[in-house]
């Protein structure tokens, strides 16, 4: 009889570690076989069963490198991916315009510049640096909303002649461009461990805004500024280490895209508003190569 | 963190509205005051600036002429004080204009945009600089008359009175001071002696080796034009209007012998007079009447013969050649001079055997070489005697056989200043002559009639 019981217990046992699906997986290494009760956004509520014992225990998230649950294939990386965390991160490097030139270079060269001047010019102009700051509420796990922050910034500068083509004079100085592009939006983002790693995550956002832009152009000795706004949209992907459960680096590929139908253009006497004809709109879309930090906090 | 969040992101936005940019870059165009004047003479032009604001500044050159090409379009001020160094091409397709102009525009760093307006031309004098090729002459030139064989220039001026004498071949120039207004002058055969017609009735004689006046011919007339004769002679035509008759004055004794009643008739007062050479002749036109017809005198016995002939053509003046054997007219048409016959005509006139094709109406004056082989002629816009030539008068080289033009100057512009304005003149050549080879030409000319002063000088040219 108590053997049965016992037996009975022991498949009872088994039955309920059976059905501890879930894991942690602690910092150390140490793995916690039990099933999760509740997830705090400070910690995480569990219970197990050492034989006929059921025990409650609570484990604080930092103590977490991630979290198996018996969902297939779930798995919270770190366990930090969970609802309920702020993900903030920063980046910049390089960013290259995407608009082609090729009209623009002609243009030019019907002005007076030498082939090897457009070329540098645009050159320059196309080589921009953008930073990236967005910020994320986890409502899902591996799933935020939020909102994003991008600066661009790129310059040319070129010496040159011109000719106004009225046989009487010529013009030399500085071609100089200084364009600035700001751009605000709410953004989605999404997470996920890269394989069963522990330290790399992937990430993709998408986010749709407003964009501003400015050129603070020099036309040898005349200074005049452009500006304009237009709708923008971003979409980025990335790959982050994180070294340690709140703190990530990585590196991001974005595409940003927008066109500016109309721009308003200030020699110093009050702004004009030009409407550019369909063929000439400023297309200010870039590719963005950045590397960043990322904080969960 | 979530309140910080969204405030950042509005200042962030809201700074790209600032207009600090156009602001602080806002440039203003200051003109300088005058003009640059560059001459074409100058083989390496430059504009000097003095500017005290510029300091030690930077500046680039902005916007120029495209006649302009610019040693380097960068620069430094230095103590306010640089140097704009460049060349000059005119754009083929440009026609051919008396001046280049245009303005200039720099850039210079902290203090803005400053101009200039440039002028180049033609311009024999600029302020400051010195051109060896142009000589200014004081005084209001009445004649001038040139001894081949010595290369003596001699000027006749009023206000003040004098002779201006130059030998460009030794560079020697003297001034011969006249107690009396001299109107015309010629040199005696040996070219040391000058006879000199005044506005009273009498002629000096000056010595240029005593640089003096030694001696004076009284006259009954006041001489218009005179001639040396080359055989101790003087012939002079009377002023006035009236019908008269020509002076001969002996130089030894200073005996006024009046032409004959034969003259009468023909002759008037202001006739031109010249010698011709390799006779012993000289002809005239009459300025006062029309035709001012061709008067051919022979002097072959020292006074004049009464007879003359004379041929009804208006020619207004004239130039003989070296060989005596033709004379070029004030329109240009070349004619023959017909040996002296002593029996007066004027039934048929002398036949044109040729003609300069002068781009203007009408010869200035005009000179020869020695060999008579080239002969210099000024040509000009005004039909009449002493009138006005035009802005357009020009030096023309021409071969004395064929008739051709071979080269072309044009006289500089002088810059003045009238008024306190700054006026480019053209100057209008009166007198053309050249040595005995023709290897240089001088050009006696003065400011244009229409620029408040009278200006006069010598410009020389080489013929190459």
């Amino acid at each position: 009889m108590i053997r049965r019981w016992m037996l009975l217990m022991l498949l009872a046992a088994s039955v309920m570690s059976a059905s501890s699906q879930d894991r942690i997986i602690t910092i150390s290494g140490d793995t916690i076989a039990c099933r999760i009760l509740r997830e705090g956004p400070a910690s995480v509520t569990f219970e197990q069963f050492q034989g006929e014992i059921r025990t409650t225990s609570r484990i604080n998230r930092d103590q977490i490198s991630f979290i198996e649950t018996g969902i297939a294939g779930q798995v919270q990386h770190n366990g930090l991916q969970s609802p309920g965390r702020l993900d903030i991160s920063f980046s910049g490097g390089p960013s290259w315009l995407t608009a082609s030139t090729k009209e623009a270079k002609e243009q030019a060269m019907q002005l007076g510049m030498t082939r090897q001047q457009t070329d540098s010019y645009y050159r320059q102009l196309k080589l921009g640096w953008s930073g990236n700051a967005d910020a994320h509420w986890l409502v899902a796990p591996g799933m935020g909303a939020g909102v994003r922050y991008r600066f661009f910034t790129t310059g040319a500068e070129e010496w040159t002649t011109i000719d106004p083509h009225d046989g009487q004079n010529l013009w030399y100085g500085q071609l100089k461009e200084t364009i600035y592009i700001q751009y605000a939006g709410p953004s989605l983002k999404a997470t996920a461990p890269l394989a069963r790693s522990r330290h790399l995550i992937l990430s993709s956002a998408l986010s749709a805004g407003w964009m501003f832009y400015r050129n603070e152009a020099l036309a040898v000795t005349s200074h005049y500024l452009v500006t304009g706004n237009s709708f923008g949209s971003f979409l980025e992907t990335g790959l982050d280490y994180f070294l340690t459960p709140r703190i990530a680096l990585g590196m991001r590929l974005s595409l940003f895209v927008a066109n500016m139908k109309k721009l308003d253009i200030d020699y110093g006497n009050g702004p004009q508003s030009v409407e550019l004809p369909k063929e000439q709109h400023e297309n200010v879309s870039a590719l963005d190569l950045q590397g960043g930090i990322r904080f969960l906090l | 963190m979530k309140r910080i969040v969204p405030v950042l992101f509005a200042v962030l936005l809201l700074g790209s509205c600032s207009d600090d940019f156009l602001e602080k870059n806002q440039r203003n165009l200051t003109m300088l005051s005058g003009k640059a004047l560059i001459s074409t003479f100058d083989a390496d032009p430059e504009i000097e600036i003095n500017m005290g604001l510029a300091g030690s500044e930077k500046y680039h050159i902005a916007y120029y002429p495209v006649w302009m090409v610019w040693e380097s379009m960068h620069g430094k001020f230095e103590n306010g004080l640089t140097t704009l160094k460049f060349h000059v091409e005119k754009p083929e397709w440009q026609p051919d204009p008396d001046f280049l102009t245009g303005t200039v525009v720099l850039d210079i760093d902290r203090i803005g945009l400053v101009g200039l307006e440039v002028v180049c031309g033609n311009i024999g004098n600029i302020p400051g600089q010195t051109y060896t090729r142009i000589t200014h002459l004081s005084g209001r030139v009445k004649d001038a008359v040139m001894h081949q064989p010595t290369g003596t220039l001699a000027i006749a001026t009023q206000y003040p009175n004098q002779l201006l004498l130059f030998r460009p071949a030794t560079q020697e120039n003297f001034t011969i001071p006249l107690q009396k207004s001299p109107q015309c002058l010629d040199f005696t055969e040996d070219g040391k002696t000058l006879l000199v017609g005044n506005t009273t009735a009498e002629i000096s004689e000056v010595s240029l080796d005593t640089r003096s006046v030694v001696r004076e011919y009284p006259l009954d007339c006041v001489a218009f034009d005179l001639v040396a004769g080359q055989n101790g002679w003087c012939y002079l035509s009377p002023q006035g209007d009236v019908w008269n008759v020509l002076r001969s004055l002996n130089l030894q004794t200073g005996d006024v012998i009046r032409g004959g009643q034969l003259m009468m008739g023909y002759l008037c007062g202001n006739m031109i007079l010249k010698k011709v050479p390799q006779r012993a002749q000289i002809m005239g036109t009459r300025t006062q009447v029309g035709p001012t017809g061709v008067l051919q005198v022979d002097i072959s016995r020292g006074v004049p013969n009464d007879t003359i002939q004379y041929w009804h053509m208006d020619i207004t003046d004239f130039w003989v050649f070296r060989d005596g054997n033709r004379f070029l007219a004030k329109s240009g048409a070349i004619y023959p001079i017909p040996p002296f016959v002593a029996s007066v005509s004027g039934a048929v006139n002398l036949s044109e055997v040729g003609r300069v094709q002068l781009p203007q109406t009408a010869v200035g004056d005009a000179c020869f070489t020695a060999a008579g082989n080239t002969l210099f002629v000024v040509g000009g816009n005004a039909w009449q005697y002493g009138w006005p030539q035009g802005e357009k008068n020009r030096i023309f080289m021409v071969d004395a056989g064929n008739l051709s033009i071979l080269k072309t100057w044009e006289p500089s512009f002088s810059a003045l200043e009238v008024n306190g304005e700054l006026v480019l003149a053209y100057n209008q050549v009166r007198y053309v002559f050249t040595d005995s080879q023709g290897s240089r030409i001088w050009t006696l000319r003065r400011t244009a009639p229409e620029t408040a002063p009278e200006l006069w000088s010598i410009e020389e040219f080489e013929v190459k």
